[in-house]
């Protein structure tokens, strides 16, 4: 299944940027008539790279998934399979979404503990 | 009753790709003044071996009621192709101007120690180093210098060897 959003102009709705650079060696010195940032080369480069993800974003189908939470500790529950999460992710997004006012309700009506799972960690 | 629900896709990376995906969170604005105006959060992802290549599914855990700006960051053995997406409902949308970059010395045969790269950093501007040969971020440690009386940063980097380093800025500021 595809996805025909994919490949619309969405650079007119995205409000951020990314500024990036390569940090090259760290004992280089400039040249005299560069500038900080000319260490990069933009090009062509990866352009098959850049085909083939295109590709890839556009026939990516997004799905929703529940959490839940047992004594082995916090998972997603993705096509009926348990994917543990990592404790600390868990805890970070707990605050996350308490302090934005979102709900914590989980699968069968509980509310996300993490009293006592910091330290299973599944990463 | 309301659920927490997260969502998630799955590409496969083309052979020897590592790609890897932020989020991108704007600050509430009861909150900007002591925080940057965006952060990231990196997705969590599982993976499958699929011969050459690798299927990953990415999980963006905590997504907002409407709309959420992914950075997309997909690096080979010499260079990064940086892109943007939007993610709405079930839709997620490539921008058309993704950005190739190329490592200069990524493969430098000199044999070097790591060393620590001291720096001041701008808590309102946090920038995340990636070493592009894992595609994992290099942490910095903060700490407070008393001889300046100042946060000061250090990380680990290597001498010779490319780093691939972002930040986040509103494209109006650009």
């Amino acid at each position: 299944m595809g996805n025909p959003g994919a490949q619309r102009d969405v650079d007119s709705k995205l409000q951020v940027v990314v500024a990036c650079a390569c940090i090259e060696a760290l004992e280089n010195t400039l040249k005299p008539e560069q500038q900080p940032g000319d260490a990069t080369e933009v090009g062509a480069a990866g352009q098959k790279t850049i085909d083939i993800l295109s590709e890839e974003f556009m026939k990516a189908t997004v799905h929703k998934h529940d959490f839940g939470q047992d004594k082995n500790g916090f998972y997603r529950e993705v096509e009926g399979k348990k994917i543990y999460m990592d404790a600390k992710l868990v805890k970070q997004l707990k605050n996350e979404r308490v302090k934005a006012g979102k709900t914590i309700n989980i699968k069968n009506g509980a509310k996300l503990t993490t009293k006592g799972q910091e330290d299973i960690d599944r990463g | 009753m309301e659920m927490w629900q997260g969502k998630h896709f799955s590409i496969t990376d083309p052979k020897d790709v590592k790609t890897v995906i932020y989020q991108v969170n704007k600050t509430e604005k009861e909150f900007l003044a002591e925080s940057p105006k965006y952060t990231i959060q990196r997705l969590d992802f599982t993976q499958e071996l699929r011969g050459d290549t690798t299927r990953k599914t990415f999980y963006v855990d905590n997504p907002s009621d409407t709309e959420d700006q992914l950075v997309i960051l997909s690096f080979g053995n010499d260079r990064v192709v940086v892109n943007m997406a939007l993610l709405e409902g079930d839709k997620i949308s490539i921008s058309k101007k993704p950005m190739p970059l190329k490592f200069d010395s990524l493969y430098n045969e000199m044999a070097t120690e790591y060393k620590d790269f001291q720096y001041t950093p701008n808590l309102k501007r946090p920038i995340c180093i990636i070493d592009p040969e894992t595609a994992e971020e290099v942490e910095p440690v903060l700490y407070f210098d008393e001889n300046t009386n100042e946060v000061r940063g250090k990380c680990k980097l290597k001498p010779y060897k490319s780093y691939f380093a972002f930040e986040i800025r509103d494209k109006k500021d650009f």
